[in-house]
């Protein structure tokens, strides 16, 4: 006779801003066993792709997620361009590299903030969001947009920037990135936050291989790998390394992330001083997909797979995505197992978890 | 304590000093970027109807009428992505950079060619539900 | 880029011995999925190993969707399991935890499972009601 409550957890939570469901089995304080499940919003977009445009389509792949939007819009047109084959002018392929890094940062650092709150840290998540809206603004100024881009299609990208605009982005970047040092020395040092991290939902290396993890969540777990070192986009030009810490629990995790934050903008410079001059777009008139492939890429959640399947015809005939919180989902469930319930809204969040992502 | 404190207690001393960083908003209002995408203005004079905007849009928040000479957008559906603007071949579209203010009820602006002006499109016209307080 | 990655076909049959080989080897379960073709459902995974993939797909037949399940090997594939299951209506025994098709909520059961040709049907767009009608 089994001496054990179960207690739902979400689809509504204050640490979850989207809806995930999670059944604990707690004895005592501890959980036993955690049974998630999605699809509370599910959207249908796999279905969607088989009956619009695959030029149209560019912009519902943008709206798979809203905070690695970008990064959708940039794996949805890289595979179809590369089923086309069409060779995008370098500097789409910077820009696009820029605005994806950009959509990199704004990503970690809402989580940062969103974390922050987690521990009730009031103030370090309204500092970290106060930094966030910074980028926000460049995002708005070099794309028109606050949170979908709009600037990604098939062939290349819809705007240029002005070469005037990117060196005032250069300069600010600088700023934000001293803002940003500012708190990042907190996340790495407070006692707080230290508190309520350091050795709580630990993966091991090995479990995180088997169980397939992805993004942040395996390079906390000290396994060396970021999608990006594909060579998508301009990453194979440049100069960069995957960062790793090694203890796999959720300050591991929350390190990753600062971390990868002060890279993305040392990233960011890199493709501004490299940026090419030329054309953005090429014209992909009268040209269809056709064949099928698989893309990876790496958003800040972690790799993005992309099937892309087309036989010629104006619409494809299967798009399938799956996203990294899809992947972590069975890490998530592992780490849950024997921690204390007072952990498990850290725990929940340091996977990052972008549900409605998952409801393709 | 241990001297980790500090980070945060200097940055929180120095908010708690400084001037806000947010506006108020409905008082003070920030201008758009030069590149923001705010809302599809519509000029219908230099319009021929042809419906390429019509069949561009990806939501089908344009609906042209060659016959009745009739160009409609539903501000409810139209994502900004800009297809009508770029393709429009006598300049008739626009992109506006502030935002269309919001909405309370689904708003559909609807233009006809023998009108001598369409209506502003500041105050486009609100079809508020019949129980919906006003 | 271009990833020269090929899709292998695989018998059904050896669909569970090749994952306990790439487990072996150390590779990573990269994903799986589903697709409905005319005859027959086509199941796709991918393994990964130092960032280069290994495809292989299987078919499945649609008058007895079963695929056996790969949690046994690894634990990740439970998730996409359900998932196809959600999605197509195949039958996944051994699986290690089953929702019984509840993982995903969709408005439609089983979406994916019916017939492929999929004609456009383009609603009445709202603007278009009162386009004609026009009020100025």
């Amino acid at each position: 006779m089994s001496n054990t409550t179960i207690v739902p957890f979400g689809p509504q939570h204050p640490v979850l801003p989207e809806p995930i469901h999670l059944d604990l089995e707690l004895d005592d304080e501890r959980v036993v066993q955690a049974l998630p499940s999605i699809g509370y919003v599910h959207r249908g977009l796999e279905l969607l792709a088989e009956r619009h445009d695959f030029i149209e389509m560019a912009n519902v792949a943008e709206r798979i997620c809203g905070i690695c939007s970008f990064i959708h819009g940039q794996g949805y047109c890289q595979g179809v361009e590369q089923l086309m084959g069409v060779e995008v002018p370098p500097r789409a392929v910077y820009l696009r590299t820029v605005w994806g890094e950009i959509s990199r940062i704004q990503s970690h650092l809402l989580w940062l903030g969103l974390s922050a709150d987690a521990l009730g840290y009031e103030s370090l998540f309204q500092h970290s969001w106060r930094i966030r809206e910074m980028l926000v603004d460049i995002i708005e100024e070099t794309t028109g947009g606050r949170v979908i881009f709009g600037v990604c299609k098939v062939g290349g990208v819809r705007k240029d920037v002005d070469d005037a605009v990117l060196k005032a982005v250069k300069g600010r970047m600088r700023e934000i990135q001293t803002s940003f040092n500012e708190i990042a020395s907190v996340f790495r040092e407070d006692p707080t936050v230290k508190k309520r991290t350091v050795g709580v939902g630990v993966l091991t290396a090995e479990d995180a291989h088997a169980l397939g993890a992805v993004g942040p969540v395996l390079r906390g777990s000290g396994v060396a790998r970021d999608t990006r070192k594909l060579g998508y986009a301009a990453f194979g030009e440049l100069d960069w390394e995957p960062v790793v810490e090694q203890d796999g629990d959720c300050y591991a995790r929350c390190i990753v992330r600062v971390r990868e934050i002060d890279q993305s903008f040392d990233i960011i410079a890199q493709c501004l001083e490299r940026m090419p001059d030329g054309e953005v777009d090429v014209s992909v008139k009268g040209k269809r997909p056709k064949g099928e492939a698989m893309f990876r890429l790496e958003q800040p959640r972690g790799e993005v797979c992309y099937y892309i399947s087309a036989d010629g015809k104006k619409n494809l005939a299967r798009f399938r995505v799956r996203t990294p919180t899809f992947a972590n989902i069975a890490p998530l469930v592992h780490m849950l197992k024997g921690c204390e319930l007072a952990d498990v809204p850290v725990i929940v969040l340091t996977i990052d978890p972008c549900v409605s992502c998952n409801e393709r | 304590m241990s001297w980790s404190w500090l980070p945060i207690s200097s940055l929180v001393t120095r908010s708690a000093l400084s001037k806000p960083v947010t506006r108020l908003y409905p008082v003070e209002r920030r201008t758009p970027y030069a590149r923001t995408r705010g809302h599809i203005l519509f000029k219908i004079d230099n319009c021929n109807f042809c419906t390429i905007c019509a069949h561009k849009c990806p939501t089908d928040a344009i609906v042209a009428n060659k016959k009745d000479k009739t160009w409609a957008i539903d501000y409810s559906l139209c994502i900004l992505c800009g297809n009508c603007v770029e393709d429009c071949r006598e300049g008739c579209i626009t992109l506006s950079n502030d935002p269309h203010p919001p909405m309370r009820a689904k708003e559909i602006w609807r233009v006809r060619k023998e009108y001598e002006a369409p209506p502003p499109p500041e105050s486009p016209k609100v079809a508020f539900p019949e129980e919906a307080p006003r | 880029m271009s990833l020269d990655e090929p899709f292998n076909d695989l018998a059904l049959s050896d669909w569970v011995s090749t994952a306990e080989r790439h487990c072996a080897e150390g590779d990573r379960l990269v994903q799986m999925t589903g697709t409905a073709r005319p005859d027959h459902f086509e199941i796709m995974i991918s393994y990964d190993k130092d960032y280069s993939c290994t495809h292989y797909r299987t078919q499945v037949p649609r008058d007895k969707p079963e695929l056996p399940s790969l949690s046994g090997v690894f634990l990740a594939a439970f998730t996409y399991e359900n998932e196809l299951k959600d999605l197509f209506g195949i039958e996944v025994p051994g699986l290690a935890v089953d929702y019984g098709g509840g993982f995903l909520r969709t408005k439609t059961k089983i979406p994916f499972s019916g017939d492929v040709t999929v004609k456009k049907e383009k609603a009445k767009p709202a603007a278009a009601a009162g386009a004609s009608g026009a009020e100025g």
